[in-house]
């Protein structure tokens, strides 16, 4: 095994998550209308965009790095299918299930203007389902998941997506059109 | 029932003899009846007819008159435009609690000859819930194709995809009884008003487009007391000062060229002992509640243009607070202007802002010295405790 | 080409705001949070800025229209 395969695997998965909360959290906060005169409403909503795409790179990365690495030996499938992988079934297949559901996610949002925004908004709320899978993922398979500063940084991101889930319940919504 | 069958005519025959006529919808919209008729034609799918005779406006009694007492002649023009236009089904939305109305149309509809004919359209009443906005006609397709009674945007139109996705030709139910008169040689130009306010009761009357409002307030039973202003078009309409809109003819042309229109054919005299400054804000109180709640200028504008007008009306309110509200009821009605998914908006925006330019002694001395003694009055009428009656259980004013 | 105009479904709208911000040439917001939009043709240079606006809406209601829209006047209320 490549040692430094080794790295770039467990980098671009932690990289993944931080960034995929961030795009969480940031889609939370634009929900609430969160803004101020430094942030505006649509620099919020760049940054959630970017980091988005930002986080679909790195995890394009980290799956091609894991498949490819010779040592642990997941086949492509197990990336996409979930339950078809002997090793650690139960990490995995939460990993195959968070990559489906984003690429759902991710395609609809590259296809909203066609899609029409009552489709895609349906399709989005899948990325509240994925997220808690894809931390889970990371805690079950992380290389460094017991290391002091990977927990720091899976609180951090609990911490974060909750905290901005409770100002978006908090938020009295203004008028929608059903 | 029709002593013979009305004339049928194909669709040239037919829109020609409209545009001789000059018909225009009689809803309020004013829009040449023979260009809606080609418009439907020029689609591709079968149209359907749909007769509206919801009449949410609550000043307005001449479609519920025309549908009961002149039932056949609105059908003879829905059966004249649906053969026309080679229509298989003819809806007449009513607003639900006129059931009379509703009887009136199914007794008619049983004695109606067509109706054995081979290819004969199905004709269906159907009632619609009552509220202003639930008439507006992509409201009322909505709601007959199992949709809320809400309007959506247009395009499409339901001339291009109405009722059950097909082109739909929606009229005014009176637009109809106008074809029936085209089409059997008895068209004269004559429409039907309804008047109101200060006259004995609220009347329909016949009028020639000559007739003028003066003569129009005569036949209705004279006025009951002086005239202070004129409301023209209910309450999506213009008010006009009572001296020169009297002399006014009832003829679309003439009123609209002075910024005025009869909509749906509605006068409203104000009388001199009633407070203009109360009466439109009880209206638009009325009108803001009415929103399809879809809009935010809509739901949030018309709220508070009301609000505004209230404090005009509420006595205890410094001088200041209440001239800041007549300044803030002038922008906020230009600001809702034109800014809603239908036109509800817009005519409260017309309708206050015409108020204000004619009654303008009349809000700026609100403004000034707070309300007059039947302000006052309404005022605490509409805000008197209530108890329950022990006999009716109905919530009955202390 | 074509002269390009904005225009918003006020239906879908629920004040987000954020055509203000990116295209403040053209939208303005009301007392209420809800766009005011310059209907009149866009110039070539502010062509982009608005697509980018139409994009932004998060609730699909701001459009571009192509041509000036022909169809019959607006049903009354």
């Amino acid at each position: 095994m490549l040692v430094l395969q080794y790295y770039v695997i467990r980098a671009t998965g932690t990289m993944t998550l931080i960034l995929f909360t961030a795009t969480v959290t940031l889609g939370l906060l634009n929900r609430s209308r969160v803004a101020t005169d430094r942030w505006p409403r649509f620099v919020i909503d760049r940054i959630h965009r970017n980091a988005s795409l930002l986080a679909a790179a790195f995890l394009a990365v980290h799956i091609l790095s894991a498949v490819t690495d010779s040592f642990i030996a997941i086949p492509l499938t197990a990336a996409f299918i979930p339950l078809v992988h002997t090793y650690s079934t139960l990490g995995i297949s939460a990993a195959a299930v968070a990559c489906d559901l984003l690429l759902a996610v991710l395609i609809s949002s590259l296809v909203k203007g066609r899609l029409g925004y009552g489709s895609w908004r349906a399709i989005h709320w899948l990325a509240y389902a994925a997220w808690p899978v894809a931390l889970l993922h990371g805690i079950g398979n992380g290389i460094d998941r017991a290391t002091p500063w990977m927990i720091l940084i899976d609180l951090i991101c609990v911490g974060s997506v909750l905290s901005a889930l409770a100002l978006r319940l908090l938020t009295v919504p203004r008028l929608e059109a059903v | 029932m029709p002593s013979r069958p009305p004339r049928r005519m194909n669709l040239n025959e037919l829109v020609d003899s409209l545009e001789r006529a000059r018909l225009h919808g009689h809803g309020g919209a004013y829009f040449p009846t023979g260009t809606k008729l080609r418009a439907v034609a020029s689609q591709r799918r079968r149209p359907i007819v749909v007769v509206n005779g919801t009449e949410g406006e609550p000043l307005s009694r001449k479609d519920r008159f025309l549908l009961s007492a002149r039932t056949d002649v609105v059908l003879d023009g829905a059966f004249c435009v649906a053969h026309a236009l080679g229509a298989d089904a003819i809806v007449v939305g009513v607003d639900h609690r006129r059931v009379q109305v509703i009887d009136a149309l199914e007794q008619a509809l049983a004695g109606r000859p067509e109706l054995a004919d081979r290819g004969a359209p199905v004709v269906e009443v159907i009632g619609v819930p009552d509220g202003f906005v639930s008439g507006q006609e992509t409201a009322l397709i909505n709601f007959l194709n199992g949709l809320e009674a809400k309007p959506t945007t247009t395009p499409p139109y339901p001339f291009e995809k109405g009722l059950r996705g097909r082109p739909t030709l929606v009229s005014n139910a009176e637009t109809y009884a106008q074809i029936g008169r085209i089409v059997a040689g008895r068209f004269d130009g004559s429409r039907h008003v309804t008047v109101a306010g200060a006259v004995p009761r609220t009347t329909v009357v016949s009028v020639r487009p000559g007739t003028t409002v003066a003569a129009a307030l005569t036949a209705a039973g004279g006025v009951t007391e002086p005239i202070s202003a004129i409301l023209l078009g209910g309450y999506g309409g213009t008010w006009a000062a009572a001296a020169p809109a009297l002399e006014l003819p009832l003829d679309e042309p003439t009123l609209r060229a002075e910024g005025l229109t009869l909509g749906a054919g509605i006068i409203f005299a104000l009388g001199s002992s009633d407070c203009g400054v109360s009466e439109v804000a009880r209206v638009t109180r009325w009108m803001a509640d009415q929103t399809a709640g879809q809009c935010g200028p809509c739901v949030f504008g018309l709220d508070a243009i009301a609000g505004a007008l209230e404090d005009l009306c509420a006595p205890g309110l410094p001088g200041r607070d209440r001239f800041r509200s007549l300044a803030q009821v002038q922008r906020w009605c230009a600001m809702v202007n034109k800014r809603g998914g239908c036109a509800h908006p817009d005519g409260v925006s017309r309708y206050v802002t015409s108020a204000l330019s004619v009654m303008a002694h009349t809000f700026s001395d609100h403004a000034g010295n707070g309300p007059c003694d039947r302000c006052e009055a309404d005022y605490r009428a509409a805000n008197a405790p209530l108890r329950r009656s022990v006999r009716t259980g109905q919530a009955v004013p202390v | 080409m074509r002269s390009e105009r904005l225009i918003v479904d006020m239906i879908s709208c629920s004040a987000h705001g954020m055509c203000a911000e990116l295209l403040p040439e053209r939208v303005s917001l009301d007392d209420w949070g809800y766009p005011v939009i310059d209907a009149a043709p866009l110039d070539p240079e502010l062509v982009g800025l608005a697509r980018i606006a139409v994009q932004s809406c998060p609730k699909l209601a701001l459009r571009l229209q192509r041509e000036p829209a022909r169809a019959p006047a607006r049903a009354r209320r």
